[in-house]
């Protein structure tokens, strides 16, 4: 049997890597057409550099594995396409880097969708910038419902009519939908903001809106708490 | 009394609390970069780690996420005594349990005193 | 020169001023912490009030640059106590006694909780240094009033006034002594405090409380029940 034919090579971003033994990791990676994939790197830990190499975190690296019997696979080799090294110059950015990795990790336990691997190349492209974090974490977690199909009622309330430009509203997790509240926190700029945040492709585009830190705390809280409920991530 | 592993980057610094805390009776590894205070967890198996969170190209954060993910190091206690003020929106107490950190210790407004009583509370309560 | 190019002098040296306020820590708490091993705590107090001004310069930027300042109900009490705490130190060494003076219950008050208690240290340190008296006192007060809970610090130093303050408040970064009359030094401290707390939009101006002259800012008071 030819080895190399049974070599799968895809790109992937490290999730998370944990110590085997005295010179193996265990690497979860979530692959840009396989889901996510756990690889044994043996003998990693004997080169020098352990936070160097291909097997970076915030990183896009080309891999090759052999696919194992079981759930854990061998990673034969790794090489560094893309590393988005801004990401560690500022704490706050590095802190949000490790929780989004995190929260996708989680979500992603039985998702194979190439999505996911694409969401987190375009989180991890816009940590690296300068786009502020809240507007980061608030579209990445928009997209991760979206993706799960948890995605809000953006067009109507909860009584199917067109959302008013002078009317108030909560949220009714249960539906998923705005109800008209005299009393309630959400105004229509806020539903205007969300369908950027759920829309967009991209986050760039949210740090161009003014007055985007007027309707952010509610907003953020609001699918902060979606994603909790539904992703558990 | 313990071994400790104390990551400061700064070498004025780094004499200071290491004169106080050998005077505490501790041994001390001093490191001033993530590489190789990983090296000294792989060799020394340190007690308690001292950590700055501002250093040459590997932070804080990277240092404390790549420690945790040795099996080994798991149950080593963090003493976060760092630069970054304490208003900083990065330390939230959210991560704390997940990374370990015992303790946050502003520098500019820890005294070296305080630094000591931090560490020997936390290490006589580990050995207890 | 164009405003436009006027204004990006006065942004680039402000970021340059933070910068260098970052950079000044470094020196300064190694000179602190080798004072300490030395045992010699006049060398570390004064290097420790330093760090405390550079500190509290850096916050006084951070908070001012944000659009809208996130105020929470404080225990204006616990805040006063935490203040004659950090100043408890300097004190000492300018044989300064230092008082308490809380008259009365109040709810807690809406500020943000570091901004109060950097500007009330802020203040003290002004006044503590400030006092040509052989046993200067200083009082850390706080009080309700109709408009709110009135908050201050109080010395028996000469010399300050409501005139001396606006003069101060127009000269100071460009006057080397902007409130002469009252201290030796730059007053920054009180300058400091009295940015700090129109971050919270509230105005510093001075008070009297129990014969002593100094400086206050009165907090709106929280809205929230009180749970007995």
């Amino acid at each position: 049997m030819n080895p190399s034919r049974n070599q799968v090579v895809t790109e992937g971003i490290v999730l998370s890597r944990t110590n085997f033994g005295e010179a193996d990791r265990i690497i979860t990676m979530l692959t840009s057409d396989r889901g996510k994939v756990t690889l044994m790197a043996k003998g990693v830990r004997k080169i020098k550099s352990k936070l160097a190499g291909g097997i970076e975190l915030f990183s896009i690296s080309q891999i090759s594995y052999l696919p194992g019997k079981g759930e854990i696979h061998t990673l034969i080799s790794s090489r560094l396409q893309k590393h988005y090294g801004q990401i560690v110059k500022d704490i706050s950015r590095t802190m949000l880097g490790y929780e989004l990795l995190k929260r996708i990790n989680r979500a992603t336990e039985d998702a194979t969708e190439s999505e996911y691997f694409d969401l987190m190349k375009i989180s991890l492209a816009s940590l690296d910038g300068a786009l502020v974090l809240n507007l980061i974490e608030l579209w990445f977690d928009a997209q991760l419902l979206r993706l799960a199909g948890h995605q809000p009622n953006l067009a109507s309330d909860l009584q199917g009519k067109r959302l008013q430009a002078d009317q108030l509203y909560t949220f009714d997790f249960d539906n998923m939908s705005f109800v008209t509240a005299e009393q309630g926190i959400f105004s229509p700029a806020h539903i205007k903001f969300l369908r950027l945040v759920f829309g967009l492709q991209e986050p760039l585009a949210l740090g161009q809106i003014t007055d985007a830190d007027q309707v952010i705390g509610p907003c953020a809280q609001l699918v902060a708490t979606m994603r909790h409920q539904f992703i558990r991530a | 009394m313990a071994s400790i592993l104390l990551l400061e980057p700064d070498k004025q610094l780094a004499k200071s609390y290491q004169a106080a805390l050998h005077k505490a009776g501790h041994t001390v590894h001093w490191q001033t970069n993530a590489q190789s205070a990983l090296t000294v967890l792989d060799d020394h198996a340190p007690q308690l780690v001292i950590l700055e969170l501002h250093l040459a190209n590997h932070n804080g954060v990277e240092f404390l996420y790549e420690m945790r993910s040795y099996p080994d190091c798991d149950h080593v206690p963090v003493v976060l005594h760092t630069m970054v003020e304490p208003e900083h929106p990065g330390l939230g107490h959210d991560f704390w349990p997940q990374l370990g950190i015992q303790e946050y210790l502003y520098k500019p407004r820890t005294t070296l005193a305080q630094l000591v009583e931090r560490v020997n509370r936390l290490t006589l309560a580990q050995a207890a | 020169m164009s405003r436009s190019v006027r204004r990006a002098d006065v942004v680039s040296n402000d970021r340059l001023l933070a910068a260098l306020a970052e950079e000044l820590k470094l020196p300064l708490l190694q000179i602190a912490r080798q004072a300490e091993l030395a045992n010699q705590a006049d060398i570390e107090m004064s290097a420790s009030q330093a760090l405390w001004f550079v500190d509290s310069y850096l916050l006084s930027q951070q908070l001012l640059q944000q659009s809208s300042l996130e105020l929470e109900p404080v225990a204006v009490s616990s805040v006063l106590q935490d203040a004659a705490q950090t100043l408890d130190s300097l004190a000492k060494q300018y044989n300064c006694g230092l008082e308490l003076s809380i008259s009365g219950r109040f709810m807690p008050a809406m500020a943000h909780r570091q901004a109060l208690e950097t500007a009330l240290v802020g203040l003290g340190s002004s006044l503590i240094t400030a006092s040509q008296d052989k046993k200067p006192r200083l009082i850390l007060a706080a009080h309700r009033t109709q408009g709110g809970v009135v908050a201050g610090v109080f010395s028996s130093t000469d010399g300050l006034s409501q005139a001396v303050f606006q003069r101060g408040l127009s000269l100071y970064g460009k006057a080397r002594q902007p409130m002469q009359e009252l201290t030796s030094h730059t007053g920054a401290g009180i300058f400091v405090a009295a940015e700090l707390l129109s971050s919270m939009e509230s105005i510093l101006r001075v008070a009297k409380h129990h014969k002593l002259t100094g400086l206050a800012a009165t907090l709106q008071q929280s809205r929230q029940l009180a749970l007995i």
